[in-house]
């Protein structure tokens, strides 16, 4: 293989380590420095080739390569790694260093069982974003992605079926109604995911625990085997388990305990993940002069891959 | 030529990483960090939300009907001792000021309509109060207690947002500078 050859695939190389980051942002060896060694020893490799070329062609590829790597290099070391912001229905989370704030949009019941809620950002300069369940935008060198959690709407009457305010104390949204689940804790030697509330009216503290269909069956929970459900523990005001306060309701049904009508529905709710990925301006024109490059080559009879027309299989 | 060449394309690949490093570290690392400011405070100049919601009576109501007015929006639940005792100071306030174009929203958190009428009668309240039993309103203006109060100008725009219990004297503080512009 000659030099020119091996530089190429070299760039290639390149190149396609760095689209790894558009194809999966979220994966964190991209910001580690193993990831940059290779992307640096990739490019020395490619650039050591480039200084035995001597036509325009060979030169605008390899320098093509060189600015993908750069900017592969530059997100994987400067960008961080990716961050899930979880907020609660109807809160705002401003992004500061994106240049905008995230609205999280208020979800009822029914949009907590569906886990179709979309995401707007809206910036101070440019139109606003919306970032629905799948799809993926692109914000400088960001990439914005939803990514679904578990999530019940919780809905609490009293024995006479009169709606209870449902508080969050601990939670940076103190009056929603909506768990996102964020602890993880130890039942029945699984950690599962957990969250609270309060109903002050009634002078109780519920703690809730997710079980997924999985969980429920391995836990062998009487008539909840195999189904999505919730364990609620009902507290009186002390902190002290209200007596025989403690059940599994299903999405959609209601539980009577410790003198409260529980109701959860259970679904999801988005969270925004925001990952580096390469400056596509930068991807773009080291894209354009990498097939600049190439394009040259086959136009002169010569490209950077070393393959004359005569070698081409087919050719003769 | 092609030399020449050669030169301009090493030259704009140069700026181009060059370009691409500092643009990450002009932007401080990229998308880190993501403070939450809490509370109502933290909402002075945004757009007041408005949701619809049923009032007393079961009719259709929300924020958004009394655009034009200054609106002291206030998030109460009858289980709420402090939004009990600063409710009479709402009241004269409403009663004095309506001329002036205030309108003292009361909004009750996730209580069912016949608690807060009950309410409503047991402190012989005239303003209006909106029945928000899936909390839309506490949500949207970050409450992170109750009462809370949020004060709204006739541009609908969020002129303030107070945690806590208010006195007379705090909320004609709150409202005027906004009743004085017309």
């Amino acid at each position: 293989m000659n030099g020119r050859r091996l530089g190429a695939l070299y760039g290639l190389a390149g190149i396609l380590l760095v689209l790894a980051q558009d194809a999966y942002p979220a994966w964190a060896g991209f910001h580690t420095w193993e990831y940059a060694t290779l992307l640096a020893i990739v490019a020395a490799a490619a650039f050591s080739h480039a200084r035995r070329v001597n036509d325009l062609a060979g030169l605008l590829g390899l320098l093509g390569a060189l600015v993908i790597v750069a900017a592969g290099l530059g997100s994987g070391l400067l960008g961080p790694d990716t961050e899930i912001v979880a907020r609660a229905p109807g809160t705002v989370a401003p992004l500061p260093d994106v240049g905008a704030a995230a609205f999280f949009p208020n979800a009822d019941a029914p949009a907590i069982a569906s886990g179709a809620a979309a995401i707007v950002l809206r910036r101070r300069t440019g139109a606003a974003i919306d970032v629905a369940p799948g799809e993926r935008r692109f914000l400088g060198a960001t990439e914005l992605q939803l990514v679904p959690q578990v999530a019940a709407y919780i809905e609490a009457r009293d024995r006479r079926g009169e709606h209870l305010t449902i508080t969050q104390p601990t939670n940076a949204a103190f009056l929603s109604p909506v768990l996102l689940f964020a602890e993880r804790v130890p039942v029945a030697g699984k950690l599962l995911p957990a969250d609270g509330f309060a109903v002050p009216a009634a002078r109780r503290q519920v703690k809730a625990f997710y079980f997924s269909k999985a969980d429920s069956q391995a836990a062998q929970a009487r008539g909840m085997a195999g189904v999505e459900s919730l364990l609620f523990a009902v507290d009186d005001e002390g902190g002290r388990l209200v007596r025989g306060a403690i059940g599994f309701a299903r999405s959609g049904s209601t539980v009577e305990l410790g003198g409260l009508r529980l109701k959860p529905t259970l679904g999801s709710y988005p969270a925004l993940a925001i990952s580096a990925v390469p400056y596509p301006p930068a991807l773009a024109i080291g894209g354009l002069l990498f097939m600049a490059g190439l394009a040259l080559s086959f136009a002169g009879g010569r490209n950077v891959l070393g393959i004359t027309p005569d070698e081409r299989p087919g050719m003769t | 030529m092609p030399r020449l060449l050669g030169i301009v394309v090493a030259a704009a690949a140069a700026a181009a990483i060059a370009f691409t490093f500092a643009f990450y570290l002009s932007a401080g690392g990229g998308p880190a960090g993501n403070a939450f400011g809490g509370g109502p405070a933290m909402l002075a100049g945004a757009p007041a939300q408005s949701y619809a919601v049923k009032d007393l009576a079961g009719r259709d109501d929300a924020l958004d009907r009394y655009r034009g007015h200054v609106v002291l929006v206030n998030l109460w639940a009858s289980w709420c001792a402090p939004c009990r005792s600063e409710t009479p100071a709402l009241e004269q306030l409403y009663e004095t000021e309506r001329g002036k174009g205030l309108v003292v929203l009361g909004i009750d958190e996730g209580e069912s309509a016949r608690v807060a009428a009950g309410f409503a009668k047991e402190m012989n309240l005239r303003y209006p109060i909106l029945v928000d039993e899936e909390q839309l309103y506490g949500r949207a203006y970050a409450s992170i207690g109750l009462p809370t109060s949020v004060v709204v100008g006739r541009d609908g725009r969020i002129a303030r947002g107070i945690d806590g219990e208010l006195t007379l004297a705090q909320m004609r503080e709150a409202v005027e500078p906004l009743l004085r512009r017309e």
